[in-house]
């Protein structure tokens, strides 16, 4: 391969070169320079309006090209509209061509006249490029570089902080990352960590900044997470809190869950997005403490603003284990592990973002682990139960077709008995095929795909555990029906 | 080199089709067809009109420089250690060019290298790449920056 790179400019088979300079030719001005031009009149008897715009007419196009007397005006509209891929005849390309090489020529002779001065400016002025090909560039970017190069001048700041750019941003996938919240508990302090590099890469792991949290938020719990924001629990309220772009939303808890009265017990909490109304919804299930009653489903819509109990719904599920665990999200749903009572039997519950329905997932036959050691993930692109290891290894299920109980497949053991801690919480795959999981305590691990933990990492000294949630970057905000009615 | 001499003779044996294509400097150059056909614009100007492909089809907006490398990159299938031989106007003059021919696949990858080039980079580095001008007042720029102080650590030297 070196050799034919080595040589490239000799390579090829031209004809015809008088310029080997780097760039463009002499003649020609770098792309994107915007050069000033005497407005020439143009005849309107010898024009015609096409899609785009006024130009020459065949006959006079043909005339004055071969007597070279077509304007800069004329021989510029006609560019312009040769540029928009017009579909005009074939002669007005070649037409185009024959005036070009003919100002090319002109321009040479120009430039022999003040050869110096203009190599030197040549030299000193880049290419420029026109803003939708910055654009083209700045979408493929990621969130950390953008947010720094809101800087760069006030009219990239505008279109970084604009919410159209931010959709297609997120929408082109190649300039998304995933990245951790880490949550340390009491303080509480937050950290966003890249989990694709070493974990002590001292670049991987940032503390973000939380000015929107009351000092007394001691108890700080992670609901979920959601196009590039996070679900807090902060005790007296719900957050929503996109840690890339710091805008935060506070949400009241809901009306049942906030009456004391009703001896309703939350055991479910999620945070999806419904593409068909351009919403985020937190969904939280509440269950009566003496167990006659059915469970109770309610709804904030961010767009409404509003909480709303979804009714006619009659469910028979409890939580499976003391500690309450955030939905997870997958194919448009929130997955979560619970114990349906009357048939005595562990599943998963689906509650579908678009439909706002309820439906199940079996788990695999041969499952014999405790629901108390178990959450739901994604491991690649499957939904996934983890089984804790603790002193013994922790196993990864896939299903590799959803909904579908016969594809659940064991597809990973992870080794703890050279973690510290000997304990091992599975969490996500890296784009290299790595397992990351916490240690059970204040730290993370990284192991190999085969299982075999080659990284660990504390990040702090505390009696209680962190907590964490993968995020995508992005720089949405959230949707708000007032802001829209304005724009309308 | 072999590779180059195993192309010719292929062409010698099997007439490998070609199109005369004249770049802004008023360069002649014969491109194999399939290469061609990645150029959206030529390629619906030659299935709609099946010209005669010893016509030079004009590229009023390509330089010879910038067209050979483009077609070293089809022809290397877009590869990632040649294009790092590129000088950054080489590489914004081959966006450019990408966007003009309707080259999908090569505007995608060309901005995508050019994003990976900056990500690391400074606010500095950023307004000489595009010859921007700042037009924050110091006060102002010490504010934004203030707001996510931490995207601003952890940069490649410029």
């Amino acid at each position: 391969m070196e050799p034919v790179f080595k040589n490239r400019v000799n390579n090829t088979n031209l004809t015809n070169r008088e310029d080997k300079s780097q760039g463009s030719c002499a003649g020609a001005l770098p792309f994107g320079t915007k050069r000033q031009l005497p407005k020439a009149k143009i005849d309107r008897s010898r024009t015609f309006r096409c899609r785009y715009s006024t130009i020459p007419t065949e006959e006079y196009m043909y005339k004055s090209t071969r007597e070279g007397t077509l304007s800069t005006e004329e021989g510029r509209s006609l560019g312009r509209v040769l540029e928009k891929g017009s579909s005009i005849s074939s002669l007005y390309v070649e037409l185009y061509a024959a005036y070009r090489i003919l100002k090319d020529s002109k321009m040479k002779r120009d430039n022999c006249r003040g050869a110096r001065t203009r190599r030197r400016r040549r030299n000193r002025t880049n290419v420029l490029l026109p803003l939708d090909l910055i654009l083209h560039i700045l979408l493929r970017l990621p969130v950390k570089s953008l947010a720094r190069f809101k800087s760069v001048c006030k009219s990239w700041f505008s279109l970084i902080s604009d919410s159209q750019f931010a959709i297609s941003h997120f929408e082109l996938a190649a300039a998304c990352t995933e990245r951790l919240v880490f949550l340390e508990p009491i303080v509480p302090e937050f950290r966003s960590i890249d989990l694709n590099g070493s974990l002590h890469d001292p670049s991987a792991s940032a503390a973000l900044n939380l000015n929107f949290m009351s000092p007394e938020s001691t108890y700080v719990q992670i609901l979920g997470s959601c196009r590039g924001f996070v679900l807090l629990d902060c005790f007296q309220n719900l957050c929503l809190w996109n840690p890339s772009t710091g805008i935060h939303k506070q949400v009241c808890h809901s009306p049942i869950a906030s009456d004391m009265d009703t001896m309703l017990y939350t055991f479910l909490h999620g945070f999806g997005y419904d593409p068909s109304t351009d919403d985020y919804l937190v969904v939280q299930g509440s269950i009566k403490v003496d167990l006659e009653g059915d469970t109770r489903v309610e709804v904030f819509s961010v767009r409404a603003n509003a909480w709303k109990e979804i009714e006619g719904i009659h469910l028979s599920y409890m939580n499976c284990c003391d500690d309450m665990k955030p939905g997870v999200l997958f194919n448009g749903a929130i997955h979560w592990l619970a114990f349906r009572y009357d048939v005595s039997l562990n599943v998963i519950v689906v509650f579908d973002l678009a439909e706002r329905s309820f439906s199940e997932i079996l788990l695999p036959d041969d499952f014999i682990s405790q629901l108390d050691f178990c959450h739901l993930a994604v491991f690649g692109d499957f939904l996934s139960i983890c089984v804790v290891g603790c002193q013994c290894p922790a196993d990864i299920w896939v299903m590799k077709e959803y909904k579908m109980q016969s594809s659940w497949t064991k597809s990973v053991e992870v080794f703890v008995d050279e973690i510290p801690t000997q304990q091992f919480t599975p969490i996500c795959s890296t784009k290299s095929g790595d397992i990351v999981g916490t240690d059970g305590a204040n730290g993370l691990v990284k192991c190999n795909s085969e299982g075999q933990p080659q990284e660990h990492r504390s990040y702090c000294n505390s009696r209680h555990a962190s907590q964490v949630a993968l995020y995508t970057e992005s720089l949405l905000s959230l949707p708000c029906d007032s802001d829209q009615a304005e724009e309308d | 080199m072999q590779k180059t001499e195993g192309e010719e003779s292929k062409a010698e044996n099997e007439e490998v089709k070609q199109v005369t294509l004249m770049t802004s400097d008023g360069v002649k150059m014969k491109v194999e067809i399939s290469i061609v056909y990645e150029m959206e614009i030529v390629r619906s100007f030659i299935e709609v009109n099946d010209a005669d492909h010893s016509v030079p089809f004009p590229l009023p907006n390509v330089s010879s420089h910038t067209l050979d490398l483009i077609i070293e990159l089809v022809k290397n299938e877009y590869d990632d250690e040649f294009m790092k031989t590129f000088s950054h106007d080489e590489l914004k003059e081959v966006l450019v060019a990408a966007n003009y021919l309707n080259m999908k696949t090569l505007l995608d990858f060309i901005a995508t290298a050019i994003a990976n080039l900056l990500e690391k980079k400074s606010v500095e580095f950023i307004r000489n790449f595009f010859n921007i001008v700042n037009d924050f007042t110091p006060e102002e720029e010490a504010e934004i920056r203030k707001t996510n102080e931490w995207v601003f650590q952890d940069l490649d030297e410029d």
